[in-house]
């Protein structure tokens, strides 16, 4: 029994536990092929890679995506997919910087203040999301389908009510220090990063609701018959990635200054390719926060590196989507091992 | 046979149990009695009866008509909620697990231990479950290295015992096994065969469905015959493997039909 198990274990020295440990824990290898990417980019361009100014370019890309593939992570694991975040940024961009400088006419609602704007905004993104997950549980649309629809009504819907123009805040708008301020060096955005992670990483790993989502993308049948409200975990799983859009939209609308309808595109697949990168899977049951951010730590520093070392753009491209092919080969022949 | 005698009142008792599908009768008026601390066997060829009786002893479905009688005192079951409660677990064929959880987390799937509430948010104490887990594992003999494994690594017996193993994880009188047996190898029988016995030993009754009559015969100690519908055997399990399997065959193809339906429950 226990003690067959235990024989081996004991019998092995301190250091080679230690080291399998290591090998075993998920992340290891995505940790490795991060630090190997951030030194061959710092011997690439070692004057430019390391400035705090690039460093803080860097932390801003990986807040972006972590946040989108946090929220993403939380819709794969239960076997869903989330294509709206990127026009949803949009959408919740054009909507804060429109409560805060605009109003809105027909509500008779003039402008609001920064918190209130802020909180209305993630309170609507987190509707879209409830939206996707009760089609998703009630009316078995299949969540590619819902979503995808969000990602031209999102759009469009940013682009109709600006007329296709970005709404400007004046340039000593208090607001904007949550996108283009930094606290020791560090961006505000990532703090919120680090903030949210640790949030979701404690929901995901300590709660019965993260016990729940892994085990609704594991086998559904089997916690419906658990006893597992197996409804009500997939549509939070839904609302956490439409708050987690709706966030990463007001944090770009403060970092660029405007509410556009242009921000955010194909900011959907980055996400999706984050969490694929840190070893979600896309059949459900599996990923992790720590890999979702180390996913997006591994495309900004490409993105930011293949800027540093002068790579054609469209190069750039191309360079990622073969990345991405091999973080998902990687790690489909590591679990068939 | 004193009807007074407590020793005699099933633990469990279906009467006139009927269920219809559209045109299809599944189930026409069937009896059932399962006594304390008895494995049951349940046969019958496919589409007999047998997994919709059982779903309706579940909670899964609710019956068109017919009573269910709990240790003597009638129930109302129309959820899995309700049967959870009376004690009633099943264990179905394929979909018991979560193969990404481990197995202190697939024991407790569910019906997790909370070490504090904030509103919604309810945190785990997974050192309790899985020290519980552990004890549960011991107590029952399955054979596994640590609770903390995921289930996927495991094999088909240790998968099929844990799967057995959490439905007595909460103090059910009556386990409801489907198929148990089912596409394991022949080591893995031995093991879930054994964990029956040791769940008897420990005063569950149980009705285990299954198509392998040796299996049945080995652990069971009444069998009942489903066919179309209605029950058309039900009797002791005596004598060897090969008069077992004879008889029992005859009763599930037809080729006798013999069962004298007002035996022991008054119909008529």
């Amino acid at each position: 029994m226990a003690t067959t198990a235990a024989q081996p274990r004991e019998s092995t020295g301190w250091s080679s536990r230690t080291l399998s440990a290591i090998l075993r824990f998920r992340e290891a290898s995505i940790i490795m092929a991060f630090l190997a990417l951030c030194l061959f980019f710092w011997w690439r361009n070692p004057n430019v890679f390391l400035k705090p100014a690039n460093l803080a370019v860097i932390m801003r890309f990986v807040a972006t995506f972590g946040l989108l593939a946090i929220g993403e992570v939380l819709v794969i694991i239960t076997g869903g997919i989330d294509l709206s975040v990127g026009s949803m940024t949009a959408l919740t961009g054009v909507l804060v910087a429109t409560l805060m400088m605009k109003g809105i006419g027909f509500l008779s609602l003039s402008p609001l203040g920064i918190a209130p704007s802020i909180v209305i905004v993630l309170i609507v993104a987190g509707l879209v999301g409830s939206w996707h997950g009760l089609c998703v549980t009630k009316l078995g649309i299949p969540p590619f389908i819902i979503t995808l629809g969000t990602w031209l009504i999102a759009r469009g819907a940013a682009a109709f009510v600006t007329r296709g123009y970005p709404i400007v805040f004046p340039s000593d708008f208090p607001f904007l220090t949550l996108g283009q301020g930094e606290i020791f060096q560090i961006p505000i955005m990532f703090v919120t990063l680090v903030v949210v992670a640790v949030v979701a990483f404690f929901i995901l790993t300590s709660t019965t609701l993260g016990r729940h989502i892994y085990a609704v993308g594991g086998n559904i049948e089997a916690a419906r018959v658990s006893g597992v409200n197996v409804d009500r975990v997939r549509i939070f799983s839904y609302v956490g990635s439409g708050t987690m859009a709706g966030l990463v939209g007001i944090l770009w609308a403060s970092r660029l200054g405007q509410g556009t309808p242009t921000v955010g595109s194909g900011y959907e697949l980055w996400a999706i390719a984050a969490t694929v990168i840190g070893g979600t899977s896309l059949f459900g049951g599996q990923g992790t926060v720590l890999g979702a951010i180390l996913g997006a730590a591994i495309m900004g520093v490409m993105i930011n590196g293949m800027v540093l070392v002068n790579l054609s753009s469209y190069l750039q491209d191309v360079v990622l989507g073969v990345v991405l092919v091999i973080a998902v080969t990687y790690d489909t022949w590591r679990r068939r091992q | 046979m004193g009807c007074l005698m407590v020793d005699n009142t099933p633990i469990v008792e279906m009467r006139n149990i009927k269920k219809s599908f559209g045109a299809v009768r599944a189930l026409r008026g069937v009896d059932l009695a399962l006594q304390h601390n008895e494995v049951l066997g349940l046969v019958g060829d496919n589409a007999a009866g047998k997994s919709t009786l059982m779903k309706v002893l579940s909670g899964a479905y609710i019956p068109d008509q017919g009573e269910i009688f709990i240790d003597d005192k009638r129930v109302r079951i129309e959820g899995p909620e309700d049967s959870r409660r009376l004690g009633i677990e099943m264990v179905y064929q394929d979909f018991a697990l979560a193969n990404n959880l481990d197995v202190a987390g697939n024991v407790f799937l569910g019906q997790e231990i909370v070490r504090w509430q904030l509103g919604p948010i309810r945190v785990m104490n997974k050192r309790r479950m899985e020290d519980r887990s552990r004890q549960l594992m011991d107590r029952l003999k399955i054979d596994i290295d640590s609770v903390r494994l995921k289930v996927e690594n495991l094999s088909g017996g240790q998968r099929q015992s844990v799967a057995i193993g959490r439905a007595t994880a909460f103090d059910a009188k009556i386990i409801i096994m489907d198929e148990p047996t089912a596409a394991l190898s022949v080591a893995a029988i031995g093991q879930v065969l054994d964990l029956i016995e040791e769940l008897k030993a420990q005063g569950v009754a149980i009705i285990m469905i299954s198509h392998r009559l040796e299996d049945i015969h080995a652990v069971g100690d009444r069998v009942m015959v489903l066919r179309h519908g209605r029950r058309v055997a039900d009797r002791p399990i005596t004598g060897d493997i090969h008069e077992f399997r004879e008889e029992a065959v005859a009763y599930m193809v037809g080729a006798r039909d013999d069962f004298a339906e007002d035996t022991g429950n008054g119909r008529r």
